[in-house]
């Protein structure tokens, strides 16, 4: 089943970002979700915190090293995501193109890899882990 | 698909359905539905896309219905409500979405109308209010063009000799028959693409994923109705399974072979979300919300071996008195089975041989020889496993019930490799008949 993650690049400065979006803004982004919803096509989405606010873990010499945010030029900040159902990139596009933009941000469309895609050793590979994470399988 | 394709799929349903409603004919409608969106294709290179592309359409839209009620001299009056219609929208503006919605609903008891023949119902739902196109149905049902495009225009041709009205069906005109009509024609579309019934291929997930977008509008447009949340609710479910379903050649893995890890864990929290608001209307779950309790338990069950066999059988229970059927009969046999020994669910097995309601299937054989391999009886479970293997009219299940056949040994005691597959479970091979079938096979 393809899905695809939309991935919304703000592109704003890092005082803009952490001030938050405007009312107007959450409403035309509001719109937007809706009508993904109403389409039968959203399966997951959320928005980020500001990368002043994240971490980045790398080794450095053996050593894990955690560095403070922010990392990246502002406009390559991702700011949130979708996960979408379509049937290929073409209609994931379509949706992506309804995305309330002004000029300035972007938004990347990426499909996400199935295990189907990959070679058979990777499936294999990733056949490893027979058991679910615990915490979606428990019982209300 | 191409991106005319796209924009068809997520803008022609709302257009088709404001445009019945406007000029009375679903087949009208289409057409200028079509004909806004070639509009839109030649006019939006040269000016760009529109901010809001479903209202520019929608527009557009609206004034080729005017022209063409013009053209069919209609009547004065319904000619001025439509001029008012069409022009009180702005161009850059979308009518109310609740109409929208309405309309949407009215849609989809439309195309699903008892009227139409069950595949005619399928065909032209996929097709109006699924938007997909002629061919991607005549691919998903492995026909042709043509023949997809003669029943569609058959269907729409009988709903307007009939002139069915395009309403939401209120108590006094079968509201209830009307909405299992269409949540039929939604769990067929999911089964012809979950346990694909003949061919070469076991699944065709497209088929599924549509019916899955379906569900999902109709759970919107009728939220409180507890089975479409049901539905919803089953189908999340079973399509969480999607990955782990098939093995790298293509063949069957059964639930109990299913490596668990790759079942789809976001389908699944929607499916179990999906079952909690169903619950929570508090009118009781219907068959669909039954089979959706079911899937659950499987769905929260970390390893096979965890599975709640107990609830599933009470589940069973529940539904075969809900929605009697052979096909609840078999299920409810493997849970028995299960929960209480096999030789209790060949007593339940054993009741339906005589029904004259059982067709001819692979499934009674299956399912006994799974309970006569657990009694040790298995020279007899050969024989059940190869009446099977001649009665399957799928490919890959004929040749993995052949395989389970010979990896039965001759000198009485099962192979331990054939032990594993035993575990079969007809929850997920066939999922249960939908209730109104169930409900016309015993007035039969």
């Amino acid at each position: 089943m393809p899905r695809f993650m939309l991935f919304m690049l703000p592109g704003i400065t890092p005082q803009e970002y952490a001030e938050g979006p405007t009312v107007e803004a959450v409403e035309a982004m509001s719109r937007f979700n809706q009508q993904l919803t109403d389409a039968g096509v959203l399966l997951a989405l959320d928005g980020l915190h500001p990368p002043e606010r994240g971490r980045r873990i790398r080794v450095d010499g053996g050593e894990k090293v955690v560095t403070d945010g922010p990392f990246a030029e502002a406009k390559e900040v991702v700011g949130g995501y979708w996960i979408i159902q379509a049937r290929d990139l073409d209609e994931a596009t379509e949706w992506a193109k309804r995305v309330p933009l002004g000029p300035g941000p972007q938004v990347e469309v990426r499909e996400i890899w199935e295990m189907a895609d990959m070679p058979e050793a990777v499936q294999d590979a990733g056949r490893l882990s027979k058991a679910p994470p615990a915490q979606t399988t428990t019982s209300e | 698909m191409s991106a005319s394709d796209a924009l068809w799929r997520i803008e022609s349903p709302k257009l088709v359905a404001a445009l019945t409603r406007m000029v009375g004919d679903v087949g009208l409608a289409e057409d200028l539905a079509q004909d806004a969106l070639l509009a839109a294709l030649e006019t939006w290179p040269r000016t760009g896309v529109p901010d809001v592309p479903g209202a520019w359409l929608m527009t557009a839209a609206k004034r080729r219905a005017i022209d063409a009620l013009r053209r069919r001299r209609v009547g004065e009056h319904a000619h001025a409500t439509l001029v008012v219609e069409a022009t009180r929208a702005a161009p850059e503006e979308l009518p109310d979405p609740e109409d929208m919605g309405d309309d949407l609903l009215r849609l989809a008891f439309l195309t699903c109308h008892p009227i139409l023949s069950t595949e005619s119902r399928i065909a032209l739902t996929l097709r109006l209010f699924g938007g997909l196109t002629t061919e991607e149905i005549a691919r998903a049902f492995l026909v042709s063009v043509p023949t997809v495009a003669q029943r569609i225009s058959r269907a729409k041709r009988t709903l307007t000799e009939a002139r069915v009205p395009f309403e939401i069906p209120g108590p006094g005109a079968g509201r209830q028959e009307r909405l299992a009509s269409v949540l039929e024609v939604v769990y067929l579309i999911f089964n012809e693409g979950y346990a694909a019934t003949a061919g070469r291929a076991w699944m065709r997930p497209a088929l599924c994923e549509d019916a899955l977008r379906l569900a999902r509008i109709l759970a919107r447009l009728e939220p409180e109705e507890p089975e479409v949340h049901g539905l919803a609710a089953l189908l999340e479910l079973q399509a969480s399974r999607t990955r782990a379903r098939t093995g790298p050649d293509g063949q069957p893995v059964l639930l109990a072979d299913q490596d668990r890890s790759r079942w789809d864990r976001l389908l699944i929290a929607r499916g179990l979300e999906q079952l909690r608001h169903a619950a929570a209307l508090g009118a009781g779950l219907g068959p669909y919300g039954i089979q959706a309790a079911i899937a659950a338990c499987h769905a929260e069950a970390a390893r096979a071996q965890d599975t709640d066999w107990v609830r599933i059988a009470a589940l069973y229970d529940g539904l075969a008195q809900l929605a009697p059927s052979p096909v609840v009969e078999l299920n409810r046999a493997v849970a028995v089975g299960r929960a209480h020994g096999a030789e209790h669910g060949l007593q339940v097995l054993d009741a339906l041989h005589d029904d004259p309601r059982m067709t001819p299937s692979h499934l009674l054989p299956s399912v006994r020889a799974d309970l006569l391999v657990k009694l040790g009886r298995t020279n007899e479970a050969r024989t059940e496993l190869e009446r099977a293997a001649a009665l399957s009219r799928n490919l890959p299940e004929r040749r993995m019930l052949r395989e389970r056949a010979a990896a039965l040994q001759v000198d009485g005691r099962a192979d331990p490799h054939a032990r594993q597959a035993t575990g079969i479970s007809v929850v997920d091979l066939t999922p249960p008949e939908p209730p109104s079938d169930a409900a016309a096979q015993s007035a039969n």
